[in-house]
């Protein structure tokens, strides 16, 4: 009888340590990472604050702009058109996606549609948004929800349609219906392709949400990357284009988080 | 629809059965044809032609015949997967109309729910198959247990090695309980060694739990092992039917030494 042999064993601690922090890669990064901080330093000081801010002055910049609730503000504004307008692209491209893969009609009759919408650059459509749609949350929230929202419905087509034919066979082999079908194999086993998705649609909903702000200029951080690029302060915009960055990392990682939980048999694949 | 042609071809068939409904599986003037219009020509391929083919009750027999020769496709027509473009196919009397559960099937590649756990996979067969929940747990531990993989039900399909994943696919089958067992290469992804040991256990399992098998492989050595009969086809059509008398239980080496087994080997690969 054929049964896996296991063995465990404990690595040292400081096997780890060696491994994990010092590694040529390691020091590389870290001296690319000061180097540039310190070019940029130099550069920022010999041009003035108002041309290149240097790293130094960032720190004295965010503190400002904490206290004076200006940040906060703008992060919140950003964050409220963002959730929705994600959280409806989700919802709506996840559906569309299964009508179209599950329906082979309705695939076929949306799919050009769908991939002329996803090539269109929407950015070019704010100004319309803007007059249908006002200066406010509604015309962002519409702004985001179109930058991502056919990323997510062509995944989950994709998704759908590239499900193992024979885990199919498989399922019908054995008396599955229709439903059970959809239920327990097809939603399932195109999950890798949605998350693919949705993580791809986060990185195309913030764009969509700073490029409707910088065309607002008035609100969210796009707005105070405007304001604050028009009087010279290139300090602030440095420390918006971060909160950008780090907002964009944190919204990749609950997306790979939340696929964890829900595709656990992914990471116990043997390699 | 051609119920009356049979006899034009019976006598390319080694055996003279009647059309009876004693079979497991009875298969009568099978045809498949594929049709593909491209520009101005309709292009037809006849991937089976008349196929007659029969598995008596608790008898396993072997389809062997070259990759190409529609061997598959009876078995997916037997299954239920796919619909002939003429002829008739019972199992145990009823009339084929769709997929079934009084016919086990075990695919190429194990075909599991790589989400769900091995003991999980097995269940969600089980509820396909409309047994009542409180069986399917049960039911699907026996069988797994039967394979050799009591320790296995809480891994998950990517965790086990191809040939553990194969023992999956056959206790999966086999927990249906059919009165048939439909088997599509099912050692042909595995490596030589694990291969032998899978034939050997199939064996073990045949005799424990009798059933009609139809075995689908391309190798003899693997027929003459395992099979009651082996049936040859190629090319769409159904070439030989041979009765595989060599006495059970067989060994890889007894089809070496046996004068009979040779015999009936360089028989078959003259035909192939």
């Amino acid at each position: 009888m054929t049964s896996a042999v296991v063995e465990r064993e404990q690595i040292p601690m400081s096997d780890i340590v060696r491994r994990q922090v010092i590694s040529w890669e390691r020091l590389a990064q870290v001296l690319l990472l000061v180097g540039t901080l310190v070019i940029w330093e130099i550069a920022g000081r010999r041009l003035g604050t108002f041309f290149l801010a240097p790293p130094s002055s960032l720190v004295t910049a965010f503190q400002e702009m904490l206290v004076s609730g200006e940040l906060v503000g703008a992060v919140v504004d950003s964050l409220s058109s963002l959730f929705i307008g994600y959280g409806i692209a989700v919802v709506t491209g996840i559906t569309l996606g299964f009508l179209m893969g599950w329906y082979g009609p309705v695939g076929r009759t949306l799919n050009p549609f769908v991939s002329a919408a996803y090539v269109v650059p929407t950015a070019a459509l704010v100004p319309v948004f803007i007059i249908w749609f006002g200066l406010g949350f509604l015309a962002r929230t519409v702004t985001v929800l179109l930058f991502c929202v056919f990323e997510i419905v062509i995944s989950t087509y994709t998704g759908v349609r590239n499900v193992d034919p024979l885990l199919i066979d498989a399922a019908r082999a054995f008396g599955a219906n229709r439903r059970q079908l959809f239920v327990k194999v097809v939603s399932l086993a195109s999950l890798p392709y949605i998350f693919a998705g949705l993580r791809m649609g986060a990185s195309r909903a913030v764009k969509g949400m700073v490029v409707a702000e910088l065309l607002f200029a008035v609100t969210g951080i796009g707005g105070v990357i405007q304001n604050s690029a028009n009087y010279y302060r290139t300090d602030k915009v440095f420390v918006l284009v971060i909160v950008l960055a780090v907002l964009g990392v944190a919204m990749a990682a609950l997306i790979q988080w939340i696929e964890r939980r829900v595709t656990p048999w992914r990471q116990e694949r043997g390699h | 629809m051609n119920d009356l042609t049979t006899d034009a071809h019976s006598a390319d068939s080694a055996r003279s059965r009647a059309a009876d409904a004693g079979d497991a599986i009875h298969v009568e003037g099978l045809s498949k044809t594929y049709k593909r219009v491209t520009g101005r020509e309709v292009v037809r391929t006849y991937a089976l032609r008349q196929v007659d083919l029969s598995v008596a009750p608790e008898e396993f027999v072997a389809l062997v015949g070259p990759s190409g020769c529609g061997k598959t496709t009876v078995l997916k027509i037997i299954a239920g997967l796919l619909s002939p473009t003429g002829g008739r196919v019972t199992v145990s009397g009823t009339p084929v109309m769709g997929p079934g559960t009084d016919r086990g099937v075990v695919f190429q590649q194990a075909a599991l729910m790589p989400w769900r756990t091995v003991l999980d996979n097995v269940v969600l067969a089980l509820e396909f198959a409309k047994i009542p929940k409180r069986e399917r747990r049960p039911r699907a531990e026996r069988y797994l247990d039967l394979v050799g993989l009591a320790d296995f039900h809480d891994h998950f399909p990517g965790e086990l090695s191809g040939g553990m994943q194969q023992r999956v696919g056959i206790a999966r089958a086999l927990a249906l309980e059919p009165q048939v067992l439909l088997m599509d290469e099912p050692f042909g992804a595995l490596d030589a060694i694990t291969r032998q040991q899978m034939q050997l256990e199939l064996v073990r399992i045949w005799e424990h739990e009798r059933r009609s098998v139809l075995f689908v492989t391309h190798s003899l050595e693997e027929a003459l092992l395992l099979s009651d009969r082996i049936v040859v086809m190629t090319s769409g059509a159904i070439r030989d039917d041979i009765v595989v008398d060599i006495p059970r239980p067989r060994t890889r080496q007894g089809l070496i030494e046996d004068p009979k087994a040779r015999h009936l080997r360089v028989t078959l690969e003259s035909m192939l």
